[in-house]
């Protein structure tokens, strides 16, 4: 009988590299997946956005910052910047009150749970381009569902095309991305209020707590790390919005509805201006981050 | 005794690996579904040199799935294979650039399309196919024009267009409407047709680009074809009175005046030619690929009319006319050869034909309308090509860069929703054309 080798302290047992091996071997095929796919590209864009470049050319001339200082004057970008904006606002506030009035709705005992539930989560298994195709036509100007309703109660004075009317286009894409999303909401604050310790609401209903103290103040902090998750991935989202915009409108009527995304497509793509692109597209990732940041960081501090 | 069914790790991997490595297998032993050789007979297989084309014609175009039948059968030694493309624009840069694009393309052959390609050395001249297949003798020089940068050809353009007014010969007919010959005599047919509740003109800009063609309509009636000409190549500005006047008439007078169906920018291009279908409104300012959809009788009953919008204050009238796309052959084609053999087989007598009688549209050569079984709508465009090319102005945004274009497109629908005015919009397109003669992606069109 031989004694096993002794494992100094700090090194890892056959076994136990055995088992790393197999966890590296698991881990390194989508690591470089994520390399080749978002990081590499990633490194690209910074890179092209410091050049000339129309996309075919192979020679791509170094311009430095040139492109971010001409970023500042660009009133396109800052009137795109004001609709994301807009759309961060709307179209995250929105959606998560539905979904969280919804969620508690059901949640103190409503019927058909399950039903609502799916209801509810149905527009999220659609892709954007048919829910952009869906309500195109339910905007349609000639014989969409909004005017023939406004027009069967005797509004006819406000049915208009929607889509097409400067005053009311961003609105009409908002109303479209609230209903796709809200479900999602809806969804996952329904998991986190599972969690919800019902002792508790029970407790402040002794103490005389009505139901929307109960809601503010005992179902809403409980809710809170799943609350935090949603509105961080929202306020991505808003600032990333590029699909239900560029199948409805393509940023119309005029730029009324151009968000960074599409001026980004149009300026890469229609404008074979793809170092000015990248530029946008580095705008609009730093946007995405610091936001979803500062809002992590906000939360966390009131959390403490 | 029983079988357990846990599994280890080691199954798992175990499985996995055969899974993979069967897959591979496989992979390595199953041919191609089409292999390009020709076998047939017992003979020794002949490798074909293979072309690909892509085009955007849609998957289902029968007339040019046709004409790719009829060349890989006439050419043994070639086999083409056709793929429809609806974004080209977004990658055909990149996979030409990475030598993974196609051998002959069907683009745009604006300065901001084919032109980007040309001066990137992504194209293959074509001087001398030109020379080689004696296409000066067929060809219309517009199709080589067109298809130039720097001096040097790069493609046969294609699709010959013009714009002008349909209307519904019925409708007239009953209003007792005759066709005008000024525009004076346009806006009382217009006033007449509104008096009885049809739409005088049906106009849908939700996709922008219509926007364009009108413009091009009424800066070759007021501003010239010569004016327009030197404007387009950035020797005259786009904010000249006649071009701000150009702006006005269409996009604030008539929309104002209630010429058009309501909601203009919202309502797309079909939608608009529903409208035309359905006989609620009466006319159309559009061009003459919609020949093919405005004599079918699932479409529309009615017989379709076409004119040239009339001249304004006397004006001589430059309607547009001009070229779809054309065929440009990939700078790594793998068998130039095979791609000049395709283009010339493409306009050739034996498929003029399938241009004209299986799509309604007009190839960029020589013919005599009368020897082919068409509509006479599309026969009285061809013979008006015939006659008029010298006299017939531009379709400005198939030669304009596309960042002009994109203000063209943006700023027409601001016009028309009062965001803007006529002058502000001129001053925009004068603008956006001073940037593109600084970044050099202007064509020069003048004589």
């Amino acid at each position: 009988m031989t004694a096993a080798a002794p494992v100094r302290r700090g090194q890892l047992s056959p076994r136990a590299k055995r088992k790393a091996l197999a966890g590296w071997a698991f881990v390194v095929p989508a690591l470089l997946i994520y390399a080749f796919f978002f990081v590499q590209p990633f490194f690209y864009s910074i890179y092209y956005s410091l050049t000339d470049w129309n996309g075919a050319d192979p020679v791509k001339q170094f311009v430095g910052l040139g492109n971010y200082i001409k970023l500042a004057g660009d009133s396109l970008l800052w009137q795109a910047l004001g609709h994301n904006l807009i759309w961060v606002i709307i179209g995250t506030v929105s959606p998560i009150a539905i979904g969280l009035l919804l969620g508690v709705l059901i949640w103190t005992g409503a019927l058909g749970r399950v039903l609502f539930r799916t209801i509810y989560f149905l527009p999220v298994v659609l892709s954007e381009v048919v829910i952009a195709i869906i309500w195109n036509w339910i905007y349609h100007p000639l014989f969409g569902a909004v005017n023939q309703i406004l027009r069967g109660i005797g509004l006819d004075h406000l049915a208009r095309g929607w889509l097409g009317d400067p005053q009311t286009a961003l609105l009409a894409l908002l109303m479209t991305a609230i209903w796709s999303y809200y479900g999602f909401c809806f969804v996952i604050i329904m998991a986190g209020l599972q969690n919800v310790d019902i002792s508790l609401v029970e407790a402040a209903t002794i103490d005389g707590a009505n139901g929307w103290q109960r809601f503010i103040h005992v179902i809403v902090p409980q809710l809170s790390h799943v609350l935090t998750m949603i509105t961080a991935f929202t306020l991505i989202g808003g600032f990333n919005v590029f699909g239900i915009v560029f199948v409805m409108t393509q940023g119309g009527p005029g730029t009324a509805t151009q968000v960074i995304a599409t001026y980004t497509y149009r300026k890469a793509f229609q404008e074979s201006q793809v170092g000015y692109g990248a530029a946008l597209s580095m705008v609009m990732t730093l946007l995405s981050l610091a936001t979803s940041y500062i809002f992590i960081r906000l939360r966390e501090r009131q959390e403490q | 005794m029983s079988t357990s069914l846990r599994h280890t790790r080691r199954d798992f991997l175990r499985f996995s690996g055969g899974l993979s490595a069967s897959i591979l297998a496989v992979a390595c032993v199953t041919p191609g579904a089409d292999t390009g050789t020709d076998d047939s007979a017992g003979e020794p297989a002949v490798e074909k040199e293979q072309i690909l084309v892509w085009d955007q014609f849609g998957e289902d175009s029968v007339g040019v799935n046709e004409i790719v039948v009829k060349f890989n059968e006439a050419h043994p030694e070639y086999h083409v294979t056709r793929e429809a493309q609806t974004n080209m624009r977004d990658i055909l840069k990149t996979s030409l650039d990475a030598g993974a694009g196609p051998d002959v393309m069907y683009y745009d052959t604006g300065p901001g399309f084919a032109g980007v390609l040309a001066r990137a050395g992504l194209l293959l001249p074509l001087d001398d196919a030109y020379e080689q297949y004696a296409w000066n003798e067929r060809i219309l020089p517009i199709a080589r024009e067109r298809a130039s940068f720097d001096g040097v050809t790069y493609g046969i353009g294609n699709e010959l267009e013009i714009v002008g007014t349909f209307y519904n010969e019925r409708i007239f007919d009953e209003q007792g409407l005759a066709v005008p010959d000024t525009h004076d005599d346009f806006l009382a047919v217009c006033e007449a047709l509104k008096a009885q509740d049809i739409i005088p003109m049906a106009w849908g800009n939700q996709n922008k680009w219509p926007a364009g063609h009108t413009f091009s309509v009424f800066s070759g009636n007021i501003a010239g074809k010569d004016n327009l000409a030197a404007a387009i190549s950035g020797e005259l500005a786009w904010n000249e009175p006649d071009f701000v006047e150009s702006i006005q008439i269409p996009f604030v007078d008539m929309v104002d005046a209630g010429y058009y169906n309501t909601d203009i920018n919202a309502v797309t291009y079909d939608d608009s030619n529903l409208l035309f279908y359905s006989g609620q409104a009466a006319m159309r300012l559009t061009g003459s690929w919609m020949v093919d959809g405005y004599t079918n009788p699932d479409n529309i009953t009615d017989p379709v009319g076409f004119f040239f919008y009339p001249s304004i204050r006397e004006k001589v009238i430059a309607p547009p006319a001009g070229l779809g796309s054309g065929y440009f052959v990939g700078r790594d084609a793998q068998s130039p050869e095979g791609a000049f053999a395709y283009l010339n087989f493409l306009f050739s007598d034996e498929t003029i034909g399938d241009w004209l009688e299986g799509m309604a549209m007009i190839p960029p050569v020589r013919l005599n309308a009368d020897d082919y079984s068409i509509s006479d709508l599309l026969r009285f465009t061809i013979i008006e090509i015939q006659q008029n090319a010298e006299s017939m102005g531009f379709n400005i945004d198939v030669l304009t860069p596309d960042n002009y274009n994109t203000m063209m497109f943006d700023g027409f629908q601001e016009v028309i929703g009062k965001v803007k005015t006529a002058q502000e919009q001129a001053d925009d397109l004068e603008a956006a054309m001073q940037e593109a003669i600084e970044r050099g992606t202007v064509m020069d069109i003048t004589p």
